[in-house]
């Protein structure tokens, strides 16, 4: 999937291309009010790829329908590009492109007329319908209906309308479920190279994997708050500092020895120990190497652990008691959680 | 004028459009067959019959005139004068035994007002699915994210598939009035009286502009072609329950504000309906029957309003809901 480069008006304006402040949703159910968003607080910066991350039911599809105006919040403001929505939504919906959740077409509608609708709902020429069509790869599947298509070829329907705008901001709501393998390259790929020409990715998802190796930025969210935002470097460096893997012949003996020197270590599986910064703070591998070595204890290995956005992740959540959507009895009183950005 | 235009586009693509036109145009041939039989002039041999049966039944009315005379005077209390006028108006004529062809208009006039709600029904489904499919299979989110501005997106659609259906019911009409035509011609029927043809054909666009913002609006209220469906199928049964009731006046009295009532009022300029009322006399309990009119113009407001109404709460709430 290749993508037509045009000339970036986005990199020509300042500020983020999303900021969202004090967004609350909730939704009255049966068991009470559900507190779907729970005054969120988000950037996302003008061009790369930025990941929207949480456990299901943390509230990034509530957030992005929000964004899209397709939802109400009930409290707190969210701007696109300076636009205020759903305010003036209409001022900037012509520079976003989103697919929410699964691409949602009529099914007995071939490819080529579901495109061929949007595109004259918003004045674009039938060319561009076919221009998409190719850009993506479905122009010998376009007369094809709908409902026949596979997940991926769905999928790559989708993105062929996000693209018939040009937008300037594209929204993925967890583009890659359900897609094979290839197909998850492919997306990522679609994103990577969408970023690359100066666009904005705000990509939501709970497969950490896969955003790390695309995103520039993320912001991590849990029961419908933020817990984290920065560069997926920043978060990592953060993540991992200071934690070695140290091995040597007599793990129990030296855990106890770096344990009297007031560091934390826990043992793994095969036997290698893992070496975190105690409240006195953390020594230096070279300090750990000579502690060892005075009481005799020669190492094998010594590594700087690299933490990745999953552990992160997890790390991060878990703090936040790994929440989903919140539930509040009828009439309680709404309390937003303050802003946990780390 | 895009939106609109992008809309009419959606409900021409629909295959549930064309299907309910072909159903429809294979009724209205069924109706016009009917039309056909309706003009036919009569043969020999219903003519021979017709007319042994109304002499027999002449006979029968000659023969049994005074004892029945007599029996009134007897138990309805009425003067011998009196019971003989009323028995004069039971009295046998040909027209009742030999069938006297339709003309044009008659025939014209019966097919067009049963196809009226054919067409109702037909416009119905059209307008309930084209907004029911929408947001029942999510199209209608992403339709949102590209034109997010919801009023004239309502609009549009509403709009669309009311011009879509009126052109086409108009069309199937005149393909009626047509067949009707030449049927008359084809099998000698007078061809008389054609502008009261095109008034009850405008008054059953009426029908069908009506039941179509119906299918429309309580789909987008109930957010499935279903909902809308089974609306019509529940206020059926309400109707058969009524109906049912039909004896008491309280229910008799409802009838001004029933749609059915009104919509037969536009339908057929006018609805004449009997409202059943329970007297105590010295001789015991008497039923007095009054008889009623619904008028062309009471219909033509009532539908107004309930349409107006059905559109506002729909917009409303459409421009509000979230879109999940």
């Amino acid at each position: 999937m290749t993508v037509t480069p045009r000339p970036r008006r986005a990199l020509e304006e300042d500020g983020p291309a999303v900021v969202v402040q004090g967004l609350r949703k909730t939704y009255r159910t049966r068991r009470g009010i559900q507190v779907a968003v729970a005054g969120l607080d988000m950037r996302v910066p003008r061009g790369g790829v930025h990941g929207f991350l949480g456990p299901n039911g943390a509230g990034k599809t509530t957030t992005i329908r929000m964004l899209l105006g397709l939802v109400r919040p009930d409290r707190g403001t969210a701007t696109v590009f300076g636009h205020e929505v759903p305010r003036q939504l209409p001022q900037v919906v012509h520079r976003i492109g989103a697919i929410v959740e699964q691409p949602r077409f009529f099914p007995a509608f071939t490819g080529r007329q579901n495109l061929s609708l949007l595109a004259q709902g918003i004045g674009l020429p039938p060319s561009r319908v076919d221009a998409v069509l190719e850009e993506v790869g479905l122009a010998g599947r376009s007369r094809d209906r709908f409902r026949s298509y596979s997940l991926g070829m769905k999928q790559r329907l989708a993105v062929a309308a996000t693209l018939l705008k040009s937008p300037d901001l594209l929204i993925f709501d967890e583009p890659t479920n359900g897609l094979d393998p290839a197909g998850i390259h492919e997306v990522r790929a679609t994103m990577r190279d969408l970023a690359d020409r100066g666009r904005t990715v705000l990509v939501s998802s709970h497969l950490l994997g896969e955003v790390q190796q695309v995103a520039d930025t993320v912001s991590i969210v849990g029961r419908g708050r933020l817990l984290a935002e920065g560069t997926v470097r920043d978060l990592l460096r953060g993540a991992g500092r200071g934690v070695l893997r140290v091995g040597v012949g007599e793990p129990a003996r030296a855990a106890e020895l770096l344990r009297s020197r007031g560091q934390q270590v826990e043992t793994t599986a095969d036997g290698a120990l893992l070496v975190r910064a105690g409240e006195h703070g953390a020594l230096p591998a070279a300090e750990v190497t000579r502690v060892l070595a005075e009481a005799g204890l020669w190492l094998h290995e010594l590594t700087p652990v690299q933490s990745d956005l999953e552990s992160y992740f997890l790390e991060v959540t878990a703090q936040d008691h790994l929440g989903s959507a919140q539930h509040e009895p009828p009439g309680a009183r709404r309390a937003d959680a303050g802003e946990v950005r780390r | 004028m895009r939106l609109l235009r992008a809309e009419l586009n959606r409900v021409r693509m629909r295959r549930i459009t064309w299907l309910t036109a072909l159903a429809l145009l294979l009724a209205l041939a069924g109706l016009s067959l009917i039309g056909w039989q309706l003009m036919q002039p009569p043969t020999s041999e219903q003519v021979a019959e017709g007319e042994r049966y109304y002499q027999e039944s002449l006979g029968y009315w000659e023969e049994s005139r005074e004892q029945i005379i007599a029996e009134c005077v007897e138990f309805e209390g009425l003067s011998e004068e009196e019971c003989a006028a009323q028995y004069e108006l039971g009295r046998p004529t040909p027209d009742m035994y030999v069938p006297t062809p339709a003309d044009f208009s008659q025939a014209a006039g019966i097919a067009l007002t049963a196809s009226s709600y054919l067409l109702g029904f037909g416009a119905l489904l059209v307008a309930a699915s084209s907004i029911g499919a929408e947001t029942s299979t999510g199209a209608l989110g992403s339709w949102l994210t590209f034109v997010p501005r919801r009023v004239p997106v309502y609009l549009a659609k509403l709009v669309a598939v009311v011009l879509w259906v009126l052109v086409a019911a108009a069309a199937l009409q005149a393909l009626l009035v047509t067949a009707h035509l030449l049927l008359a011609r084809a099998v000698g029927a007078a061809v008389v009286g054609p502008q009261d043809v095109w008034a009850t054909a405008a008054r059953s666009l009426l029908v069908v502009l009506a039941l179509t913002v119906v299918g429309f609006t309580v789909a987008c209220l109930g957010r499935h072609t279903i909902a809308a469906l089974g609306a019509v199928l529940g206020y059926g049964f309400l109707a058969v329950v009524r109906l049912a009731l039909g004896g008491y006046g309280w229910v008799q009295q409802l009838t001004p504000w029933l749609p059915e009532a009104n919509l037969e009022a536009v339908l057929r300029d006018g609805y004449d309906y009997y409202v059943t009322e329970q007297r105590t006399t010295a001789e015991g309990i008497e039923y007095v029957y009054h008889e009623a009119h619904l008028g062309l113009a009471h219909g033509l407001a009532y539908w107004a309003v309930l349409l107006a109404v059905l559109v506002g709460v729909s917009l409303l709430v459409f421009r509000r809901r979230d879109v999940t």
